[in-house]
């Protein structure tokens, strides 16, 4: 591709690693070519973050959190980015199984920037990252890392 | 501090001093006297020692034992006194001397062993001994010179020190006594001289004088509180003695207030008393006042001894009232029981008893009604008597009224009383028919008496002056009377009479008066004799004999009692026979009435409790009902809960499925065979379709779940929206949908109906196999309901699947013909009942379907509409 991507890192924050597996495919399928940070559950992915916003590693470009996670839920690691000021602009997308109207509406109200249900077909799970790329990588102008 | 110890000290102080100094002074004495003995020391070392000189001298020039021996002597005297260490250097001294000396003697002796004269000639050698002996001496002089010089100077001073020591010690032994006066008159004097100031103050008698500045813990000290606390006491007394004799003073006026009082009381008292007595003497109330618990009376007033005709002198206490007044012992018993508990309460609380009401019994030994009050006024107990005799007679007329009119009443309001329990009288309107008998009487001259079985007389006329006067007077003929109205009462038939000759000889006759089955009373016509039969006049003389009666009187009485004729008797019967029983059947209906309206009163009391019950048991069940709906969509919520989690959760294994065997068939493209590509082909076709399934459930869960918000929409916009969804399927099958126009607008969950409007237009469009299917759409409206078909011309449904199509993933159809998991019917089945209606078809197989689902108008009331 002769799109210039921008060239950030991303975050995954997944539990289940044939998710990560998929993720990481459907990715590589819709050619995004950042560098993927995997976060197996809640509070490595916080740990990550707040080192990141010590400046003790790089921030990542882009958040991609499931929901359901152990240790500390997705909710509450979406809340503890969105309050911090360094991490706030960080935009996350939700990428869940979850349908429930519940969910997206409290995610929304913590600030979520976009919330996606993870479809079951993998031709599909490739569009989703298709849109997620268009959208965060391609045109949406990221706040600039530090 | 005490004087003496002050005295003490300084004494002690002053003696202290002088030794002190006195010390000092003797020690002076002693260096002064040691200085002297120096002194002289000193004079007598340098006369020895210029004696030595001499002598020396003298050995020189003549030798010669005896001043050699001298010498010797000289020297062992001054060597004593150089003896002490201080004179160590003069000893030295002495010590060379000696030496030198003895070089001396040698040498002369030297001389005179070698034959040579001792001659006037010196030699060298004894010239420069001589010389040194000289120089010694010399040396040891000038020592002793210093020393007595020192000494000197030393006298000097110590004899001044010596002065000036006695002139400070003669000094100090002065200061001491002026110091010592001094402080005594300071600290004995001053205060003295104050306290004698403060003495003559209040010896002028100003008492709040105190000795001032005696703080001091010395007698004085002590002497000056002891001053100022006895001039504190002296007060004090004087204070209280004063304050005494004012309050004498005003508990003189008091007394002499409390008498002039005390004699007005007496006074009021006194008229009091006259009013009293005066007052008791006219009193309404029977007054017996008395002492003691054993109450003694002191007076009576007239009311009780013209009540009771009990004077004082019949019941001078109360134990002599007791018996006269209460003969019966067990009545007397209980009264006087009460009575004394009361009377010693009243006594000692000095409070009015509770009245108590008591029959007393006269003197004359008839009964009186009494209520009795008590109380005590200082010694004296003053008993009330109130006649109620009167009143009680008036309660018991009025309770007696009260029981017939409640008897009456109960008879005629209980349908199931018995009849028998009715007394004539309590039916029949005496005063009426009195009245009726008055007039009827003026008219015929014929009276009659309505009379119950007791004998009681309830209506009577134009009675014989023999019964009123003699018959019914005289206890026995009386007796024969009633004798006679019981016989006539007897068995005789409604509507007859019997004529009776009574045991008084004359002739009665009656007629009962029944009412229903009951006899309860008699028409008398009576105590008359007929016409045309002659008066038998010796029997009526030995009646009144018998009787006692006037013969002549009596004889009088019979002459002019009634005489009618048999004919007239047996018409006035008849009237009256029949009388007797329009009026029992007149009262019988009556009371058959009354009975009967409380019937229905009754019933229609019952009948309200059973609506009542009826309403509270339909209430019940209702609130039963509803709460079982409430717990079955509890239960299907939780269920649908359930179902939400559990599709969810299968969803996760199910992307891993499929997105694994793509990875499969992507990576090991070339490891597979043809077999294997259609086995991954499988397995991902069942994920597919089982991610659809799951899908259904979802949407099928969703529906209990959620609350999508109710709106008010147009059904046929609505239906745009469906065809639009459907445009694609509609175009593949070249379909035909016809909705109806105007169809209504209605309150529902838009998603909700849109979908059953998708589901079952979809299943019309699939299950078709016309070349160009047809879906209509229609609605009509039938008793707050609408009633929504969707119709088609395909395949049609055997009526043996009507229900089981309903059911979830029920699929009529092989897979490979028609797509689809089976959910949408009873997707649409569920959202229709939530809704509160139902839903069904009409089918037959090749001749298309009808569904058909209501949606009521009113909005099922958990989830009424929001207001727009």
């Amino acid at each position: 591709m002769g799109v210039q991507l921008n060239a950030v890192s991303i975050l995954l924050v997944e539990d289940n690693p044939n998710d990560v597996e998929i993720t990481r495919r459907a990715l590589e399928k819709g050619r995004v070519m950042n560098e993927l940070i995997v976060a197996r559950d809640g509070q490595e992915a916080l740990d990550i973050l707040f080192a990141a916003a010590n400046g003790e590693a790089r921030r990542p470009g882009l958040i991609l959190l499931d929901l359901n996670l152990p240790k500390v839920d997705g909710r509450e690691v979406l809340a503890k980015v969105k309050a911090d000021p360094k991490l706030k602009r960080i935009p996350v997308v939700v990428l869940t199984v979850s349908t429930r109207e519940e969910d997206i509406v409290r995610t929304y109200d913590l600030g979520v920037n976009t919330f996606i249900s993870k479809p079951v077909g993998f031709e599909e799970f490739i569009k989703v990252v298709m849109t997620i790329k268009e959208y965060w990588l391609l045109i949406a102008t990221l706040p600039p890392v530090e | 501090m005490k004087i003496r110890t002050k005295l003490l000290l300084s004494a002690a102080t002053s003696i202290g001093l002088v030794i002190v100094l006195g010390v000092v002074v003797f020690f002076s004495d002693r260096q002064v006297d040691e200085a002297i003995a120096k002194n002289q020391t000193a004079s007598r070392i340098r006369e020895r020692v210029s004696e030595l000189n001499v002598l020396a001298a003298e050995y020189q020039e003549n030798g010669g034992e005896r001043t050699r021996t001298q010498w010797y002597l000289v020297r062992d005297d001054l060597a004593v006194l150089l003896a002490p260490d201080e004179f160590a250097s003069m000893m030295e001294n002495l010590e060379t001397l000696e030496t030198t000396f003895a070089q001396l003697v040698a040498s002369r002796e030297a001389q005179q062993v070698n034959g040579f004269e001792p001659s006037a000639t010196h030699t060298p050698v004894e010239d420069r001994l001589v010389a040194q002996l000289s120089l010694r001496s010399q040396s040891i002089t000038s020592e002793a010179v210093r020393l007595a010089d020192a000494t000197r100077a030393d006298i000097a001073g110590l004899e001044e020190r010596t002065t000036v020591l006695t002139l400070t010690f003669v000094g100090a032994l002065l200061a001491i006594v002026i110091g010592t006066g001094v402080a005594v008159s300071l600290s004995i004097g001053n205060p003295i001289k104050r306290l004698t100031r403060a003495a003559e103050d209040m010896a002028k008698g100003n008492l709040n004088t105190r000795a001032e500045s005696i703080g001091g813990k010395d007698e004085i000290g002590i002497l000056g509180g002891a001053f100022n606390l006895m001039a504190a006491r002296l007060k004090e007394t004087i204070d209280s003695l004063e304050e005494r004799v004012a309050e004498r003073t005003v508990a003189a006026e008091e007394l002499r207030l409390e008498i002039t009082e005390r004699k007005q009381a007496e006074e009021a008292l006194k008229e009091s008393e006259e009013k009293f007595r005066s007052m008791a003497e006219t009193s309404p109330l029977s007054i017996y006042m008395s002492t003691g618990i054993e109450q003694t009376a002191h007076y009576i007033n007239p009311r009780f001894v013209q009540l009771f005709g009990y004077t004082i002198e019949d019941v001078p206490t109360v134990g002599h009232w007791w018996p006269r007044a209460y003969p019966d012992e067990k009545y007397r018993q209980q009264i006087i029981d009460e009575w004394q508990d009361k009377v010693k309460r009243a006594i000692e609380t000095k409070t009015p008893i509770e009245p108590m009401d008591v029959t007393v019994t006269c003197k004359d030994g008839s009964t009186k009604n009494v209520m009795w009050g008590f109380t005590s006024l200082g010694d004296t107990n003053f008993a009330f008597g109130l006649d109620i005799t009167e009143r009680k007679q008036a309660e018991e007329a009025l309770r007696e009224s009260e029981r017939q009119v409640r008897r009456k009443l109960d008879a005629i309001l209980s349908p199931e009383a018995d009849i028998g329990a009715l007394e004539l009288a309590d039916i029949i309107d005496s005063e009426k028919i009195q009245k009726l008998m008055n007039e009827l009487y003026e008219v015929t001259h014929m009276g009659i008496g309505i009379i119950d079985l007791h004998g009681r007389v309830l209506v009577g006329t134009g009675w014989q002056e023999i019964c009123t006067k003699f018959h019914r007077i005289n206890p026995e003929t009386c007796r024969l009377c009633i004798e006679s109205d019981l016989e006539l009462s007897r068995d005789v038939p409604v509507g007859t009479f019997k004529r009776y000759r009574c045991k008084n000889n004359m002739w009665d006759i009656a007629t009962p008066i029944k009412v229903g089955d009951l006899h309860l009373g008699n028409i008398f016509l009576g105590q008359f004799l007929f016409d045309d039969e002659t008066v038998d006049y010796e029997t009526f003389r030995q009646q009144a004999l018998r009787y006692g009666f006037d013969e002549q009187e009596y004889i009088a009485a019979l002459d002019r009692s009634s005489r009618w004729s048999r004919k007239t008797v047996d018409a006035m019967m008849s009237f009256d026979a029949s009388f007797a029983e329009i009026v029992g059947n007149l009262s019988y209906a009556n009371v058959k009435l009354a009975g009967a309206l409380e019937d229905r009163k009754r019933a229609e009391q019952q009948l309200k409790k059973f609506n009542k019950t009826l309403e509270q048991r339909v209430t019940e069940r209702t609130a039963a009902a509803e709460e079982r709906a409430q717990e079955l969509a509890r239960s299907n919520g939780e269920l649908d809960d359930f179902t939400y989690v559990v599709s969810h959760d299968l969803k996760e294994p199910l992307r891993g499925i499929e997105a694994f065997s793509t990875f499969l068939a992507e990576d090991y493209a070339d490891k597979l065979d043809e077999q294997g590509h259609k086995y991954v082909g499988v397995l991902r076709d069942s994920a597919t379709r089982m991610n659809a399934l799951i899908e259904d459930l979802l949407v099928l869960s969703r529906i209990g779940r959620t609350r999508e918000e109710f709106a008010t929409v147009s059904v046929e916009s609505l239906l745009q929206d469906v065809r639009c969804n459907l445009a694609f399927a509609l175009e593949d099958k070249k379909a035909d949908l016809r909705i109806q126009p105007d169809l209504p607008t209605i309150t529902c969950q838009p998603p909700h109906l849109k979908q059953v409007f998708d589901n079952l237009i979809s299943n019309a469009i699939k299950f078709n196999d016309k070349p160009q299917p047809v879906v209509e759409i229609a609605c009509h409206e039938d008793d707050g309901t609408y009633i929504f078909s969707v119709r088609d011309n395909g395949i049609g449904i055997d009526e043996r699947y009507y229900e089981k199509i309903f059911q979830i993933f029920q699929r009529l159809g092989r897979r490979e013909d028609y797509e689809g998991t089976g959910a949408g019917l009873t997707i649409c089945k569920k959202i229709v009942e939530a809704r509160g209606g139902k839903i069904w078809l009409e089918s037959k197989v090749g001749q298309g379907s009808t569904f058909l689902f209501t949606i009521p108008k009113e909005v099922p009331r958990p989830q009424r509409a929001k207001e727009a």
